[in-house]
């Protein structure tokens, strides 16, 4: 097999073979470190690659599985984690020049996580500014690219996992998503990206952005791939006050159990408002995959979901300036102008309007718990428009901006995926997001896999 | 003299100690006007029963 078919495999199948020893993790990584140094000048996914703890890393794998101490499916893996996650040893900056020369002393938990699993660390992949973004134009590092087209962007803000998921430069990717930035770089760039619910995976060690958002979640080419990245991170931290005290389970276990007799719900209002026709037309067909798989479709109405966003944004603001505060005094010049002003407008908030967004929160988790009272699983598109092109402004109004279908998710806390479902007008990959109930990601990857099972818009390459 | 909306939103951010260039203000007001114009009008359509959510997260009405 040649290298790049090796670095296009799913992680499931790596880990497979990795573990019946047809092929050596050391292999696995050599032949990733060396399409990212032929191939990251063109996409600037990576902000740092470790090489050479890569090459130790794998050769430890290695030696254990030789062993017969195979650790789990993943054993061997190489990953690639958003710049937002603690690494002992490992520079970490947040995708920022505040924190360029920061080096975390422990990995974040749910690195932590990965590396009891036996998955070897690639390097750390680019991100828009300490994660306050829907792209990933970051004024320190440069932008990422994504390879469908690289006058876009691949989405953000963990748009450097999605470019390097997308370009076979790592096998899997940890990404968070606070209003849509693990599932706006997933439906960018044509891969799949998990939010689970809130408080599924531990956030400890991660660069906060919105403490009433920040969820920590997996970014692969595959439905199994992410159901297999949730079962090594999810579970209680006692570390962590907002994780779920709920035990980890097998996320594998209904993945070919299909969608005959599942409902799906179809929002009247607003997610399928403004969204580009070929977009829309994508995802209809996308629907009518799953009904002919066997679900049944039901449209519903889902009010006030303007007004969520809108609440989402004064809350992230809001959080976001409280944490960034003593910077923003000390260093603002540090910060991008994009970040700062958005910093500043969080200054800006009146309590009374934050604790109002709060309040709309609860409206929108009581709208999306009546919806999926009468559906199994809400079926929306993931992104309205194609990727922006890089440098292009993103905005944060309600009609217009780029996470939209997203934040409302986000209100909630419930569960999402976006996974590829086709290439709009643009030529650009298509998402389809889907939202669960709250704990409930293996619903969401069953259907998830029953679309992906008959369709192979995830087997396409990028031209690059 | 009349403050203008930017000179209010300059003298704002220095009671929080932010430095605000007269630039920086031009383009921080439509921002804030939106945003907040929205807050406003969300404030005062609230049905009076909305309590923010419960305390703890999403895990004890997950089922």
């Amino acid at each position: 097999m040649s290298d790049d078919a090796l670095c296009f495999l799913s992680a499931a199948e790596l880990g497979r073979r990795i573990a019946r020893r047809e092929v050596s993790p050391v292999e696995v990584a050599r032949a990733h470190l060396a399409r990212i140094a032929l191939l990251d000048a063109k996409l600037n996914a990576f902000l740092l690659v470790t090489t050479n703890r890569a090459l130790a890393e794998a050769a430890v794998a290695e030696r254990e599985i030789a062993a017969g101490q195979v650790r789990g499916p993943l054993h061997g893996v190489p990953m690639a984690l958003k710049d937002l996650f603690d690494t002992a040893g490992v520079r970490t900056t947040a995708g920022s020049k505040i924190l360029a020369e920061n080096v975390p002393a422990r990995d974040a938990a749910a690195v932590e996580r990965l590396r009891a699993a036996g998955l070897v660390l690639l390097g750390k992949t680019n991100l828009y500014e300490f994660a306050f973004g829907t792209t990933n134009d970051n004024p320190h590092y440069g932008p990422a690219r994504n390879p469908w087209d690289l006058e876009r962007s691949p989405g953000g803000s963990s748009g450097g996992s999605g470019a390097a998921l997308a370009m076979g430069l790592c096998a899997v990717s940890l990404g968070t998503d606070t209003g849509g930035s693990i599932r706006i770089p997933a439906g960018a760039c044509g891969v799949v990206g998990l939010k689970p619910t809130l408080g599924r995976v531990s956030r400890r060690g991660v660069t906060p952005l919105a403490w009433s958002f920040d969820t920590v979640g997996p970014m692969t080419r595959t439905v199994e791939d992410v159901a297999l990245m949730l079962n090594a991170i999810a579970g209680p931290d006692a570390e962590d006050e907002w994780c779920a005290a709920r035990p980890a389970e097998d996320f594998t276990r209904d993945l070919e159990a299909g969608v005959r007799g599942l409902t799906l719900g179809l929002p009247r209002e607003w997610f399928f408002e403004g969204v580009e026709p070929g977009i829309e037309a994508t995802v209809r067909d996308a629907i009518g995959v799953l009904e002919r798989e066997g679900a049944r479709r039901v449209e519903m109405p889902l009010p006030g979901m303007a007004d969520a966003h809108t609440a989402h944004h004064a809350i992230l603001a809001a959080e976001a300036a409280a944490f960034h505060g003593p910077w923003l005094r000390e260093r603002p010049d540090d910060y991008g102008s994009d970040v700062r002003r958005g910093l500043e407008l969080g200054q800006l908030i009146p309590a009374v309007d934050y604790v109002n967004a709060r309040r709309v929160q609860a409206i929108v988790r009581a709208t999306f718990r009546a919806a999926l009272a009468e559906a199994d699983v809400l079926v929306t598109p993931c992104l309205p428009q194609p990727p922006l092109r890089v440098g292009e402004p993103m905005s944060r109004e309600p009609a217009v901006a780029w996470n939209r279908l997203l934040t409302p998710v986000n209100m909630a806390g419930f569960p999402a995926i976006s996974l590829p479902c086709g290439f709009g007008g643009a030529g650009m990959p298509v998402g389809l997001q889907i939202i669960g109930r709250p704990f409930e990601e293996a619903l969401l990857l069953r259907v998830a896999r029953a679309y992906e099972r008959v369709t192979a818009w995830g087997m396409r390459r990028p031209p690059v | 003299m009349v403050e203008t909306p930017e000179q209010a939103l300059i003298a704002l951010l220095r009671q929080r100690g932010l430095t605000l260039d007269a630039g920086r203000a031009v383009a921080l007001r439509p921002l804030a006007e939106s945003l907040l114009g929205r807050l406003a009008r969300i404030g005062e359509t609230l049905p009076r029963d909305a309590a923010p959510p419960a305390a703890g997260l999403l895990e004890d009405r997950a089922r």
